[in-house]
């Protein structure tokens, strides 16, 4: 039946005349999303593919089978009772599979983006005596929350794998407008949901206001495309220690690599998510794959023979764990901060504020045998306060959900402006008149380290460095702002920045265009 | 956030309803649908996947409603997505094809289930489609009467006699062969009388229509606007979405008010007492 729409609208010149049985969507028709996939975990075979809708669509069988081995967690665990909603990366290595979105944001050209809802349901006619399988969205957006969202909505009251379910999904995802910048209000399954799609994916704080208790029964009224998924509330319990946020925050901030393990890869893969969000509006610039297996494709991230860069990963296998750890010991860059997820048993967990260089790694803290973390070298001076009221809510009972959440995304977010505005203030005055094009875009004169950190030391950061005397802050400040100038991170930042602002000059332009021509 | 606040003073207060059409395949739901919206009718149309989303405004006297139409495919196979659409509705056309006797079953079953298990206020009306392909004097006339609330919206046409001109209809189903005006043309199955019936014992909104000619469409729209209680109606956002509000207020207001004859006056201001 889609089939005949789809007739209607293919670009004739598009059709090569060698093919004509083939009846591919064409690929304005994927805006949105490429597929839907559900996999079957079959006991004899491993994960299978049960069906991809549209039919058509033209993954290579690699990336099926890496869309399989993603789908499903890797420990069994037989009281899994609710869904689980995790999400994954994979390299797009479907020639056939473009996303062309006519307007920002256009997607990723090199990555698949995969949003699972899994369900393990009580068989006995099976061997295992499980029915399990999972649900994927897989589109070339990272608009992970929204696309969560829309599975959850179609699999609350149904089964995972229902032919006609996912027919009327993609049918009505097929007649919202192209994705563009701003809010959206689509029309799916009987209700509207409004999206707002910021300029960048490392806008700060996205979704923090939408998340409020007072949406109604869990269903968020506006979802930001790029909003973390990870709640901090539901986090924060399985941290092996509250001062190890700092210790990944820094991390990531300099764009160093780190491993989550957890026990589920929901709470990796959203851990990874809400991570990777502290650091906004810096887009971390390492690899970010919220949930690999042992299945997966580790060359992208520079192990097993790819070139080495730095990675954010979700995992949830401690073998796992060994093999990526040793596959980066000779890596100069040094060896990945893991965190650890564990829950702890007991009512307050989290009341241990050691500092890191008096860990003592037990065996109970890291599974395999496995060796925690060396002492980390830390720059940002922790915040007493700010720890102190994570605490004192975490003890709390009557702990209202999203007060965590709100707490530490605020925090980072105002830290991380902090840090950045002395790298702000200087490159703003070191724009010069002689860098405005004749577009009327201004450009930043060629950077120097060591001007930036005469000017650092000149006007100071409001953040608070490490040390007991002003000589070892100092020395902490200019090593933490020197990392990152020279870190990935400072150049995907400055992208970033660049792009706006010329967005914006451009958009300026047309409004003033004709007052501002003498 | 407020439930109320739509009701304020303003203008004209205009609030979004979401109304939901469900009836077996073929019967015309779509047609009526873009009938209604674009004034237009194509034949043949190929059959709805999953749900189409359409609005329209519709204006009242005193207020603006603004429809969030939701047009369910009526192929079996989707059926099981319908509660996701009629979920928080406010309305619900139901839809028959009155030259097949078995759609007006399929339209009763989806009557018990919304009575069931929809909103407990949702205002439903029974609508016979195709009634450009009865018989035409007197039926297309006579169809026009929405015996209950509803049709006084617009220049209330029949009333009480509508039910008795109605008689033209064909006993109960069957064969529209020889009954009436044969002139080779009378394809009815469904008596209007019949479905009349049934639509008063139900206290649903009832109206004949015809997608092809236009023949009542708005005019069912316009009755299901009136009849919408107002303590219902909310901003133009967020509908139904609170579903702890609402709750028994609502329901007596919708359902007393739109059964029997009795408050034939009542929907006016949308309020039964």
């Amino acid at each position: 039946m889609i089939m005949e729409k789809l007739k209607k609208v293919l670009h004739p010149h598009r059709r090569s005349r060698q093919d004509p049985p083939r009846q591919d969507p064409p690929n304005h028709l994927r805006h949105w999303a490429v597929a839907f996939v559900v996999c079957n975990f079959n006991v004899d075979v491993g994960p299978e593919v049960e069906l991809v809708y549209p039919p058509s669509t033209q993954f290579s069988s690699s990336d099926l089978s890496a869309i399989c081995f993603n789908s499903f967690p890797e420990r069994q665990d037989t009281e899994t009772e609710e869904d689980l909603a995790f999400h994954f990366t994979i390299s797009n290595n479907s020639p056939d599979i473009r996303l062309n979105s006519p307007c920002s944001p256009y997607g990723s050209a090199s990555n698949l983006f995969g949003c699972c809802i899994f369900r393990q349901e009580f068989d006995d006619t099976m061997k295992r005596s499980f029915n399990q399988k999972t649900l994927v969205l897989i589109s070339s957006h990272e608009f992970t929350a929204f696309f969560l969202h829309l599975l959850k909505q179609i699999t609350s009251s149904s089964v995972i794998s229902d032919p006609a379910t996912l027919e009327a999904t993609y049918s009505q995802m097929l007649t919202w407008p192209a994705p563009s910048l701003g809010r959206h209000e689509l029309p799916f399954m009987g209700s509207t949901i409004a999206l707002e799609v910021a300029p960048h994916p490392a806008f700060p704080l996205q979704g923090l206001a939408s998340s409020s208790p007072l949406a109604s029964n869990g269903r968020p009224i506006t979802i930001y495309a790029y909003e973390p998924l990870g709640s901090w509330d539901d986090i924060m319990p399985f941290m092996p220690c509250l001062s190890d946020l700092d210790v990944v925050y820094e991390k990531l901030l300099l764009c160093e690599s780190v491993i989550v393990l957890a026990r589920s890869p929901q709470l990796c893969s959203e851990t990874v998510s809400a991570l990777v969000d502290l650091i906004r509006p810096i887009p971390y610039a390492g690899d970010v794959k919220p949930y690999m297996t042992m299945q997966s494709e580790f060359r992208s991230i520079g192990l097993d023979g790819g070139t080495p860069r730095p990675f954010i990963i979700g995992i949830t296998n401690p073998f796992l764990l060994k093999r990526v750890l040793g596959a980066t010991e000779n890596n100069e860059r040094g060896r990945p901060h893991v965190l650890h997820l564990h829950g702890i048993n007991g009512p307050v967990p989290i009341k241990r504020h050691h500092s890191l260089r008096h860990h003592t790694p037990s065996a109970l803290d890291m599974p395999g045998g496995i060796d925690s973390h060396p002492s980390t070298k830390k720059f940002v001076k922790s915040d007493r306060t700010f720890i102190q009221s994570l605490d004192s809510i975490l003890r709390a009972d009557s702990r209202t959900k999203t007060a965590i959440g709100s707490l530490v995304r605020r925090h980072y977010a105002e830290l991380t402006a902090q840090y950045l505005a002395p790298v702000n203030r200087y490159l703003a005055t070191s724009v010069s008149p002689n860098f405005i094009s004749s577009g009327g875009n201004y450009r930043y004169a060629n950077f120097s380290e060591t001007d930036f950190l005469h000017s650092l030391s000149k006007y100071g950061s409001s953040v608070k460095f490490r040390g007991q005397s002003p000589m070892q802050r100092h020395k902490a400040r200019d090593g933490l702002y020197e990392s990152f100038c020279r870190s990935p991170n400072f150049y995907s930042w400055l992208d970033m920045k660049l792009s706006l602002e010329k967005e914006a000059s451009v958009g300026l332009l047309g409004s003033n265009s004709a007052a501002g021509v003498s | 956030m407020v439930a109320d606040s739509g009701a304020a003073s303003g203008p004209k207060p205009s609030s979004s309803v979401k109304l939901v059409l469900l009836g077996e395949a073929a019967v015309g739901k779509s047609s009526l649908v873009m009938r209604f919206v674009n004034n237009d009718f194509q034949e043949n149309k190929e059959p709805t996947i999953g749900a189409a989303f359409l609005t329209q405004k519709c204006n009242l006297p005193t207020r603006t409603i603004k429809f969030e139409i939701w047009d369910t495919a009526g192929q079996e196979r989707f059926a099981s997505l319908a509660p996701m659409y009629y979920r928080n509705a406010q309305a619900a056309l139901v839809v028959y094809d009155i030259t097949k006797a078995a759609s007006l079953t399929k339209a009763q079953h989806w009557v018990a289930e919304l009575q069931r298990q929809a909103s407990p206020g949702i205002v439903i009306a029974l609508v016979g489609n195709k009634s450009d392909l009865a018989a035409s004097p007197n039926n297309s006339g006579s169809s026009s009467s929405g015996g209950s609330g509803g049709a006084l919206s617009d220049a209330s046409t029949a009333g009480d006699d509508g039910d008795a001109a109605s008689s033209t209809a064909v006993g109960d189903g069957d064969d529209g062969d020889e009954d009436e005006e044969g002139e080779g043309g009378d394809a009815r199955k469904v008596a209007t009388k019949v479905a009349k019936a049934y639509a008063d014992e139900e206290g649903l909104l009832f109206f004949e229509t015809s997608a092809k000619t236009g023949l009542n469409v708005a005019e069912v729209f316009t009755a299901i606007a009136n009849a919408i209680p107002e303590t219902s109606l909310k901003g133009p956002r967020g509908v139904g979405g609170q579903t702890h509000l609402g709750g028994g207020r609502q329901e007596d207001a919708a359902r007393v008010n739109l059964t029997g004859g009795r408050d034939a006056a009542g929907p006016k201001e949308g309020c039964a007492c």
